[in-house]
């Protein structure tokens, strides 16, 4: 069976700094890959590899078997890739509702309709991702009145609105209180398991990547440090080492 | 109008409308005059110009952003002046052309008013349409967010290519009417001054709202009007009242008197169900 993401030699460079030097791996499905890393260890950059954002320097990323390094994000998401941004990243002058259609418009091409009302399009699919992710009472809250916290899980339904075969999260439960992101967590859990779908995300909460990652990578200075089982990452001394000695 | 589907829509401040108002306007003087065709066979010809060059200036100007994007605008409007300005045996050059050939129907200054109005309300209602449909939509994403547009699999420059489309022809349309209702054409309808005219009715209006350009058009002409006839520094007290506008509503003045209508209309609306209560 063929790796949903594979990732082979990417290395970027920014003048004299490289970001990311000769990363490798794969995804498979119903995994999910917690990107870990100190700060400046390349993980955003890597993300942006993945997705389109940035192209690498060599290096060549595949998705599903196909070739995808040369395609910009839209194409990528066309392919089964999903994303949700490090900061809160939702369209602030549209309500919860009109968030999670605009979604659904793109990623059906119903966005290119002129003359259709745009809130008559794809009405009880925005319901039901809206009521998956628990925001069905804020549908027609502007996403900018809605709490961080709500704007963050508006993000991931709005992320899922692409129909992804392959999820990418950048951070996503960065700036939430301890109840927020239980309740987060539980919630991508439940919709991982549901929808069989893989997971890669970066985060810097260790109790979050313990509790939900089924592997784990380890970044340092924009290369692999370890990638490997949760059990075993926690346990190795070089990891240690690049948290500077904190027990993680 | 056409501006604020970039500006307040799409959040592409161009500052280069002037060419597709200007453009519009000279197809129609320079058809019916020069070359003898009649005017309604101009305007389609000048709505067919505009939709390649709409998309010829989209994919010079989008290649940069934000202030140097309205720079690429401008430079690209300033560019048709001076052809037009220069080109004295086609264009009349910095005299314009004057006399321009209407059907009979039109050629009644009552009915050109009429007709002006009657195609503000129809573009204006087509407008209204795009804008409440999913293109409008994402447009007004675009604006907030276009990374966002990106990941989620649409192509940003491409709808932007499309608002400057639709702006730019309607620009065009616009202009069509402008050369009918004035009999004339100068060079100036091309310049920046035009163009920053244009955009000064927009910030002015509340680009945020969609009557917010004919707000600020109306009172930037009727000031115009008003104190070119009292005194022979016009520019001068626009340009005060312009600057007095911009520091008491930043956003506009179209946004604070939506509000009020909004607080009469929920007024009366809660007075009629207290008496229906009654």
């Amino acid at each position: 069976m063929k790796p949903v993401l594979q990732a082979t030699g990417l290395v970027k460079s920014f003048g004299a700094f490289t970001a990311v030097s000769d990363v490798s791996f794969t995804v498979n499905s119903g995994e999910a890959l917690a990107i870990i890393g100190p700060n400046g260890a390349g993980k955003s950059t890597l993300f942006d590899l993945l997705t389109g954002r940035k192209s690498p320097d060599r290096g060549e990323v595949m998705l599903f078997g196909e070739s995808v390094g040369h395609l910009p994000p839209w194409d990528r998401v066309k392919r089964g890739l999903g994303r949700s941004f490090q900061v809160s990243s939702v369209f602030p002058t549209f309500s919860a509702k009109e968030n999670v259609q605009i979604g659904l418009m793109l990623a059906s091409g119903n966005s290119w309709n002129p003359l259709q009302r745009a809130s008559t399009i794809q009405n009880d699919e925005a319901d039901t991702l809206l009521e998956m992710v628990g925001l069905t009472t804020k549908k027609t809250v502007l996403a900018s009145d809605l709490s961080y916290g709500d704007q963050r899980t508006l993000e991931l339904a709005v992320a899922l609105s692409t129909k992804p075969k392959l999820l990418l999260l950048d951070e996503p439960t960065a700036g939430m209180g301890r109840e927020e992101t239980n309740e987060c967590l539980a919630m991508i859990r439940k919709i991982a398991t549901s929808q069989n779908l893989p997971i890669v995300f970066v985060e810097h909460d260790m109790d979050v990547v313990f509790s939900f990652a089924t592997r784990v990578i380890v970044l340092v200075a924009g290369k692999v440090l370890v990638d490997a089982a949760p059990e075993v990452v926690r346990k190795d001394e070089r990891v240690k080492e690049a948290y500077f000695g904190e027990d993680i | 109008m056409s501006l604020n589907l970039l500006v307040g829509t799409t959040g592409l401040i161009s500052m280069g409308q002037g060419l597709f108002f200007g453009l519009g306007a000279y197809v129609v003087a320079l058809g019916t005059i020069r070359f003898n065709i009649s005017y309604s066979s101009a305007v389609i010809l000048a709505i067919a110009i505009s939709l390649p060059l709409s998309i010829l200036v989209a994919l010079i100007s989008l290649r940069a952003k934000h202030l140097f994007f309205g720079l690429l605008t401008m430079a690209i409007g300033q560019v048709a002046f001076v052809f037009v300005s220069r080109n004295y045996k086609l264009t009349g050059g910095d005299d314009g052309l004057v006399g321009v050939v209407l059907p009979s129907w039109l050629d009644n200054d009552n009915i050109q008013h009429y007709f002006a109005v009657l195609v503000l309300f129809i573009a204006g209602m087509a407008l209204l349409r795009l804008l409440s449909s999913p293109l409008g939509s994402t447009l007004g994403a675009v604006r907030d967010n276009p990374d966002r547009v990106a990941s989620l699999g649409g192509n940003p420059k491409l709808y932007e290519i499309a608002a400057m489309i639709v702006g730019g022809m309607l620009a065009a349309i616009f202009g069509t009417v402008w050369a009918a209702t004035e009999g004339s054409v100068e060079p100036n309808l091309f310049s920046w001054v035009t163009s920053a005219m244009l955009l000064m009715m927009v910030a002015l209006g509340g680009r945020s709202i969609f009557l917010g350009p004919l707000i600020g058009a109306v009172i930037l002409e009727i000031t115009r009007a008003y104190v070119q006839s009292q005194s022979a520094n016009a520019d001068l007290v626009v340009g005060i009242v312009v600057i007095t506008c911009a520091v008491l509503y930043p956003e506009g003045i179209g946004p604070p008197i939506k509000k009020i209508f909004s607080q009469k209309i929920s007024g009366s609306s809660s007075s009629a169900k207290v008496g229906d209560a009654g």
